[in-house]
């Protein structure tokens, strides 16, 4: 008796969702690797678009997608399947009033997880975060990857214990690793199966354009945001360097207020310093807060400083 | 395949007419006979050619009418099936075994 999930995701992007060159042209790679027939690996710091970029290539692929997203609990099971539960059956026959016949059937019930699913229909798996789940976990991936053949647990039933993977699997990683927190290293042969894409963070290009998109904010303001978050990030000075999100949050927060960073009294400088300082450190010492809160106070003087000696100059 | 169509029926059977065989030596005097029984059989083979091209023509007509019948009704599956892949709700994807199956489809916007 086997079963299996029903339900594929279908990614589309949001109305606010930004193509600039430098997204294009790393989709535009990320899809020439897979038409070649190699599964494609994002890696990179947190906000560096892994997991967008991995949704974005798979709406293009357009097959239906299976997301799994990496971790430490998952194990084999989770990741092909595994017998959950049982299924009952019983027949009372009683055609002949004078004869009772009973027939009782018990089979066990196994699931297919997300990656059968996958490999049998040829769907499209983006592995989110995949070094979060434990290297042996993922080893059943190093057959589908090369061989394009699953191994299939003798429980599962079945005619075949092996499953050719279809011609149109796809699988897309992502992986951050300067994470410290509960993931393991890749594995070589796992790594070595599949073109690794490293990502920095946006260019200046890309960055307005998603702050801009996200908040709606003015352009002249988006642009502020992000050379403010950008020279803080230049700077060396942080722990972690900040984010487009650190961007976002800010101009949705200043979008929200509806204030403008020129009049704000102040305002838009403690905004920016308590998302910037939270947003650069991990534990929150004074003394790094500080600092973050420092450098971005001088920051944003410098940019309303320079707005109005242009504006003057207009 | 042969099937019981292509077995020889009653039709195929030799009469003794047409093996041109008869159960008297033929004589000249049967001349006059014989032309009467070959412009009879001809009269019934023309009337049975007749009928058959009117059967024919009747054939011919209905398979036109099924014809067209049929390529509307799969224009109307198709454009059913065309709205139903573009609606989200659900879509048919087919295994390599040819097993089909209906999916329920989530949107994942990004």
């Amino acid at each position: 008796m086997i079963d299996e999930m029903t339900t594929v995701l279908e990614p589309s992007p949001l109305p606010d969702f930004v193509e600039t060159r430098y997204v294009k042209d790393i989709t535009k790679r990320g899809i020439s690797y897979i038409k070649a027939g190699f599964p494609v690996h994002f890696r990179g710091v947190s906000g560096t678009g892994k997991t967008t970029l991995a949704m974005h290539i798979a709406s293009k692929i357009g097959r239906p997608v299976v997301m799994i997203h990496g971790d430490e609990e998952f194990t084999t099971s989770d990741l092909v399947g595994g017998e959950y539960g049982y299924r009952f059956r019983k027949v009372v026959d009683r055609f002949v009033s004078r004869v009772l016949k009973v027939e009782e059937d018990m089979v066990k019930r196994w699931v297919d997880n997300r990656l059968t699913v996958a490999c049998k229909y040829g769907f499209t798996l983006i592995y989110d975060e995949f070094t979060r789940s434990r290297p042996e976990a993922n080893n059943i991936l190093l057959s589908i990857l090369q061989e394009k053949m699953m191994d299939l647990p003798v429980g599962r039933g079945g005619e075949e214990p092996y499953l050719r993977v279809d011609p149109d699997f796809t699988a897309i990683f992502t992986s951050n690793p300067e994470e410290y927190a509960g993931v393991y290293r890749s594995q070589d042969a796992l790594r070595d199966r599949m073109i690794a894409m490293d990502l920095d963070h946006f260019d200046y290009e890309t960055e307005v354009a998603i702050t801009k998109a996200k908040s709606k904010l003015s352009k002249q303001h988006a642009e502020m945001i992000v050379k403010i978050v950008r020279d803080l990030r230049e700077s060396g000075k942080c722990e972690f360097a900040p984010t487009i999100r650190g961007c976002i949050m800010i101009a949705k927060t200043l979008k929200v207020q509806g204030i403008s960073p020129a009049k704000s009294n102040g305002a838009f400088t403690q905004m920016c310093q308590d998302i910037l300082a939270s947003e650069t450190s991990r534990v929150g010492s004074k003394t790094n807060q500080n600092r973050v809160k420092e450098i971005v106070r001088e920051l944003i003087e410098k940019e309303l400083s320079g707005q109005k000696s242009t504006a003057e100059a207009v | 395949m042969r099937d019981v169509n292509s077995l020889p029926g009653l039709h195929k059977v030799r009469t003794m007419f047409s093996a041109n065989k008869r159960s008297r030596p033929r004589v000249e005097s049967s001349a006059y006979l014989e032309l009467y029984m070959l412009n009879k059989e001809k009269e019934r083979l023309l009337k049975e050619d007749e009928r058959l091209s009117r059967r024919k023509d009747a054939i011919k007509k209905r398979l036109e009418e099924i014809n067209s019948e049929i390529n509307k009704l799969q224009e109307t599956e198709a454009a059913v099936k065309a709205v139903g892949d573009t609606n989200s709700s659900g879509a048919t994807f087919t295994q390599k075994e040819g097993v089909k199956k209906k999916w329920k489809k989530m949107s994942l916007n990004y």
